[in-house]
């Protein structure tokens, strides 16, 4: 079918899919980088939908079958999801309404093995980066909402310059977090992106940019463009996982769910990006042909000064926020640079992701030399060292419950050899186990010693943290991350300030997310200021005796 | 012929977007129940069926039979951990597959023993047919000990039966 023939048929389409709920986008390699629908707080509140819904979306010449999220407003699902607009102090509130329909069935299950992985269908909802309340109703992360479930109520208060601690403005994002069914999700592009709006946006320099938003995902989709629902296995190749049982599959990687797409800017133009590693596993090793990126936040939290450099690291769920200044006319490619993260087989492959198109009238826009005033760490000392290690099983040849609490991660075939096997500190993920219990209000350092040759990327929720030695060596770095990509065989130390104001149960783990959902995710309980429950054990629930 | 009002209108189209609603669910159920959906994007470049060692179940204590479905026109390719170990395709028990090369993917200190995975291409026989059962048999004669489980005995087995939606 020709472009033309696709677009009136997929335009006739849209009329009827819309009325059902069903969504439809197009988007051909070459086209121009699409900006995502937005929502921005009005006054200092906001409230609406998140819904899931299924949609249909062309992505170069396949055609996808996925669920997309659409707030209450808008007619039809995005892929990725829309964006949010807020600012420090705003509350904002959604209901999740989840109306997944199973797709990516394996030919010839039967209904047993279909019901198996009734799971992949339920789902919740993280705020990625935002330092808000974990707790019921909050950024909730053990809530499970399922399809036709009632609508379930989430609210956050951002922090605001009344904390002493505001939330800093940048990039930041929301996806599901439902433990055992987060990467399916993810690589059905189930993903969105937060601005925080604040003082960084005052930099004249920058007030004056334009500014695209753009989202990065994988997605991992069959031959029905739909993503394989059943087990899955790392494989070596193109496509980094197989499915068991065995389908074909493909692995896209898009921006702002098109394959390709063209970013314009003209000679002397200052743009500002910012960008989402959304994709559950890839990492994303940025580098834009003919120029430099002058990173001004990393994971949200903005820089003192722009720092230019040739490439720009991302691993899962990671933020990079820069400056790009058009050069010459002509086209740029940017690529997603082979790059060598463990998995079985080696590098992943290199990718053009996108070009860039400098052309047009001369411009002479400066890059700023200075930002704003980064947060600090405070001057507090250290209460508690710890150490995590990450270790992962991928040779499906370990029984379940080799490792502590590995029951609820079973086997394939009724063999009781599950595919793979990852954990923290030589466990699996467990529900009622409080791995850590913190304070609120303190200061610690963890040491991160990853074992294997997969770089497990760390992140933490609610508190950014900084990373003070690679390896036992110290660095002097005042970066703020969410997420740290820790070497292969190697150890990171980082430095963490649990902020007074914020308490509750919450979790950590490896943002390489089929990691994640097969057990290298802990628990830890922030307890108020002034408690003390370092001797408690794992199944004490609270913070206290 | 009367006119509808605004309202009416507005009812007729909830009506007919209510059926529309039915016969998509329906649809989407029958297509649940249908064994072999239409793949939207079969024309496209296609790649393999891809076994790992966890897809197989031969020798397995417990492990009941299972046959994967392939499609005609599709490539099919098994991935073994090896190096030392060396995996060798069973041309004598396997049916209705023809290699189609092989080669070792360098893939040090990911499972213990092994360095390399060894990548085995097959494509299905000319005259396979819909109904059709097949089986792709690799061994070894020096399997690690951190596969004895997953691959008891040094045998890789995969059987699958071919189908054709078309």
């Amino acid at each position: 079918m020709d472009r033309r023939t696709f677009m009136q048929r997929a335009a006739a389409a849209t009329v009827g899919a819309q009325a059902l709920g069903v969504s439809t986008a197009m988007a051909q390699t070459g086209d121009a980088l699409r900006s995502l629908p937005e929502l921005r707080a009005n006054g200092t509140h906001l409230s609406t939908d998140l819904i899931i819904e299924m949609g249909v979306f062309q992505v170069g010449k396949r055609t996808i079958k996925v669920p997309a999220y659409r707030f209450a407003d808008m007619e039809a699902g995005s892929l990725p999801g829309p964006t949010l607009r807020i600012k420090p102090g705003d509350t904002f509130e959604w209901n999740l309404i989840n109306r997944m329909v199973p797709n990516g069935i394996p030919d010839g299950a039967t209904k047993e093995e279909i019901a198996a992985f009734n799971q992949l269908e339920f789902t919740n909802v993280h705020t990625h980066g935002l330092q808000v309340s974990p707790k019921p109703g909050g950024d909730n992360v053990y809530q499970q909402v399922g399809p036709g479930d009632p609508p379930q109520p989430y609210r956050y208060a951002v922090p605001g310059p009344e904390t002493g601690r505001p939330q800093p403005a940048g990039l930041y994002w929301y996806h599901p977090h439902r433990h055992g069914s987060t990467t399916h999700q993810a690589w059905q592009g189930l993903s969105g992106a937060i601005v925080v709006e604040g003082d960084i946006d005052q930099v004249p320099e920058i007030a004056r940019a334009k500014e695209r938003v753009i989202v990065m995902n994988a997605l991992l989709v069959n031959p029905a463009g739909e993503v394989p629902r059943a087990m899955i296995a790392p494989n070596a190749g193109f496509s980094p996982f197989t499915s068991i049982p065995s389908m074909p599959t493909d692995i896209i990687l898009t921006l702002n769910g098109q394959l390709q797409p063209v970013i314009d800017i003209q000679p002397g133009e200052v743009q500002r990006w910012r960008m989402l590693a959304a994709a559950p596993h890839r990492f994303y090793w940025l580098d834009l042909e003919g120029h430099d990126f002058y990173q001004i936040a990393q994971d949200g939290i903005p820089f003192a000064t722009p720092k230019p450099v040739k490439r720009i690291l991302m691993a899962p769920g990671n933020r990079a926020e820069f400056l790009i200044k058009g050069s010459q006319p002509g086209t740029y490619k940017l690529r997603a640079v082979e790059y060598e993260q463990g998995h079985p087989g080696g590098a992943r492959p290199g990718w053009v992701i996108g070009t860039m198109e400098v052309g047009g009238e001369i411009k002479s826009d400066p890059v700023p030399t200075t930002l704003v005033e980064p947060p600090t760490m405070p001057d507090l000392p250290v209460v508690q060292k710890r150490t995590v290690t990450f270790k992962g099983e991928i040779s499906g040849n370990l029984a379940k419950g080799a490792f502590v609490d590995g029951s609820d991660h079973g086997g394939q075939h009724g063999t009781g050899l599950p595919p793979v096997q990852f954990y923290l500190d030589g466990k699996v993920f467990a529900l009622d186990r409080i791995d850590q219990h913190v304070v609120a209000g303190t200061v610690e350092e963890w040491t991160l010693v990853n074992e294997d040759v997969f770089q497990h990327p760390f992140h933490i929720h609610v508190n950014p943290f900084q990373v003070v030695k690679i390896n036992g060596q110290p660095i002097y770095d005042d970066t703020w991350w969410d997420v740290i990509a820790l070497p292969s065989k190697g150890q990171i130390t980082v430095r963490m300030y649990f902020r007074p104001d914020v308490d509750g149960k919450t979790v950590y783990h490896c943002h390489i997310l089929p990691h994640e959902d097969n057990g290298m995710m802990a628990n830890m309980l922030i307890c108020p200021p002034g408690s003390d429950p370092y001797e408690l054990p794992e199944d004490n629930q609270t913070c206290s005796a | 012929m009367q006119r509808l009002t605004r309202t009416q209108l507005r009812r007729v189209g909830g009506i007919v977007a209510a059926i529309a609603l039915v016969v998509l669910v329906v649809t989407d159920t029958l297509s649940a129940e249908t064994q072999y959906p239409h793949w939207n994007n079969d024309t496209l470049d296609k790649r393999p069926y891809i076994f790992t060692q966890q897809n197989n179940v031969e020798g397995r204590e417990g492990a009941p039979p299972h046959t994967q479905k392939v499609r005609i026109g599709y490539p099919l390719q098994v991935q073994l951990p090896g190096n030392p170990a060396v995996w060798t395709f069973d041309a004598g028990v396997s049916t209705l597959v023809e290699p189609r090369g092989w080669t070792m993917v360098f893939s040090p200190d990911r499972i213990p023993g092994t360095q390399s995975i060894f990548v085995f291409d097959f494509v299905l026989s000319p005259d396979a047919a819909h109904g059709d059962e097949g089986v792709i048999v690799l061994t070894t004669s020096d399997l690690p000990e951190a596969l004895d489980m997953v691959l008891p005995q040094g045998v890789f087995a995969v059987k699958f039966q071919v189908i054709d939606p078309k």
